[in-house]
């Protein structure tokens, strides 16, 4: 079966890809919140693949990925939300600060801001990550979350904002 | 501000280096990607699914007699040797092609509608199938058939459902029946699903898009609503039966809403109208002039096929295939079929706006169709099922089916 899996497109070889991103695309679908952070990774790939004309431009690819990976961390936070909702017992919210992850962040200081990430507006939380993670431009943020550039300006000022409050408070 | 910038980066990278890459990655992505080729490659097929809102009535609706067994495997002998083919009757457009060797399983078609979708067993599964929208087929790679076997709200596991005995179809929804005698309507997206009373010893099950009827060998009908009108459905996963009995009649065909078409000992045609109770005879007619003796099944009821488009009304008895103007009841032209058609119980006649098929399978599960082209006299055999509805045709072809569009 794996003549199934060549890609006929010329253009950055699946596999390449796959290997210089995917636990880059993993840390990005944890620090985003995502519950299966790895599996929203393996979905984006596959994803790509399907759509493979994207391989002959790398920077197109990796921008797909990014934006798939956003796009799926949300909408399963969401469901789990809806979930939550529905089964307030059975279903715990993943937050970056929650996650058997975080546990290994020993540094209160950053676990504290970490629990104020966690308590930003969601697409606040994306930009940031995106921002001072990722070290995307603005325009690289939109692009990846489908949002105009003005509307990050707007969330990554309001966040910092509201995160230099907390912090001041918790002082 | 610069100096929570440089901690959310801090922050940031402390959290992202606590994500360890695991050792298997890759090989699951390359699971993944084949799992997902699989399917595309089972959708080149197909256009699909169902988003079939609005449907224009029709003479007769598609479904049929019950099959004493699930449908023939696409890999079963052929009954009859190829005389022209189902294609040479469709247009460029089509046809739409669902090979064997991307499906990876035996193709079987079951039923179609007269917008084209059409429910096609895939192996062990049951899928709908069918152009996206109106006569456009969709170009591949095509969105996931969807699987009637696993519905949301039916409890069964999938071994036991996924073997269907009788199916009937509209655009609105599909009606099929388990070896169990479970029947159950899904509607055209296949998130509504409908359980009913068990329809034991299944003869015939027709829908309208409103209702599923179900004809005993006792002439009774069971006619389930809300198949899949949701407001006339009491809860969601329970319909409404009525048992209807004819008098001494058998049904042989739902025509239009409610219509049911029967033939009673008399040997006359009758027409009774459903939604009473007892059902109110609507019309009453001769059988066409050249059936000839009627055959009758080993109880004693006439074995008789019939449907209709909105302009002919097609018998079947025996070899003979009558067929008569709905207008004036004008007798059109009769046909003798095949010698190896005559098979007895196993028969399936459908009629699209110019197409006639009938499919007969024997009691070694061989299979073999006869078709007609209403407008130019042009027959075919076919060594497979053949289905017509509304402009569609659908057809089997080895272990794959193609739907095409008459031209």
């Amino acid at each position: 079966m794996a003549e199934d899996v060549a890609l006929p497109v010329p253009g950055v070889p699946y596999d390449e890809l796959f290997e210089a991103h995917f636990w880059g695309l993993v840390r990005l679908a944890a620090l985003l919140g995502a519950d299966d952070p790895e599996d929203v990774a393996q979905d984006a790939f596959v994803r790509l693949h399907r759509r493979r004309r994207l391989l002959r431009d790398p920077n197109a690819a990796l921008a797909y990925l990014r934006a798939t990976v956003c796009n799926a961390s949300r909408s399963r936070l969401r469901h789990l939300r809806m979930a939550r909702r529905k089964h307030a017992q059975m279903v715990t919210l993943p937050t970056a600060s929650g996650t058997p992850e975080s546990a290994a962040v020993d540094r209160e200081d950053v676990r504290e801001l970490l629990r104020a990430v966690d308590a930003l507006p969601r697409r606040q939380r994306e930009v940031l990550v995106l921002r001072y993670w990722l070290d995307l431009s603005e325009r690289e943020t939109a692009d990846a979350l489908g949002i105009a550039v003005g509307t990050v300006k707007a969330h990554a000022s309001r966040a910092i904002a509201a995160l230099g409050k907390h912090l001041k408070e918790s002082a | 501000m610069n100096d929570i910038e440089d901690r959310l980066r801090t922050a940031f990278a402390t959290q992202a280096a606590t994500v360890r890459p695991t050792p298997d990655a890759a090989t699951e992505n390359n699971r993944r990607v084949r799992r997902s080729v699989r399917r595309r490659y089972a959708l080149t097929a197909g256009a699909v699914a169902s988003v079939l809102a609005v449907a224009i009535p029709v003479a007769l609706t598609t479904g049929g007699r019950a099959h004493g067994a699930a449908p023939t495997l696409a890999s079963s002998g052929p009954l009859v040797k190829a005389q022209g083919n189902p294609q040479d009757l469709t247009g460029p457009t089509g046809p739409f092609q669902l090979p064997a060797a991307k499906a990876h399983v035996p193709a079987t078609p079951m039923a179609l509608a007269p917008d084209g979708s059409f429910l096609a067993r895939l192996g062990n599964q049951v899928w709908l199938l069918g152009p996206s929208r109106g006569t456009d087929v969709r170009k591949p790679p095509v969105p996931s058939p969807k699987r009637l076997d696993a519905p949301d709200t039916y409890q069964h596991a999938e071994h036991e459902i996924g073997s269907p005995v009788a199916s009937a179809m509209s655009p609105q929804a599909r009606v099929l029946i388990n070896s169990r005698g479970e029947l159950m309507c899904v509607d055209a997206r296949g998130k509504r699903v409908t359980s009913y009373a068990p329809a034991s010893r299944t003869r015939g099950v027709w829908t309208d898009g409103r209702n599923a009827v179900v004809s005993a060998p006792t002439g009774t009908l069971q006619v389930s609503g809300g198949c899949p009108d949701p407001a006339a459905v009491r809860n969601r996963t329970e319909g409404f039966n009525n048992t209807l009995r004819l008098n001494k009649a058998t049904p042989l065909a739902l025509r239009g809403s409610l219509l049911v078409t029967a033939v009673p000992s008399s040997g006359r045609v009758v027409e009774y109208t459903l939604p009473y109770t007892p059902p109110r005879i609507a019309v009453v007619d001769q059988l066409p002039k050249g059936a000839g003796p009627i055959r009758l099944t080993e109880d004693g009821s006439p074995l008789l096929y019939t449907a209709a488009n909105t302009t002919t009304s097609v018998w079947v008895n025996g070899r003979s295939l009558l067929t008569l103007g709905l207008n004036h009841h004008e007798a059109g032209p009769s046909l003798r079929l095949p010698k190896a058609l005559d098979v007895g119980e196993d028969g399936q006649l459908t009629v699209g706006d110019h197409v006639i098929a009938y499919t007969a399978t024997d009691s070694g599960g061989r299979v073999g169709s006869f078709v007609y082209d209403l407008r130019t006299g042009r027959q075919i055999i076919w060594p497979g099922r053949v289905f017509a509805a509304g402009g569609w045709l659908l057809w089997q072809n080895g272990d794959g089916m193609q739907l095409g569009q008459v031209r």
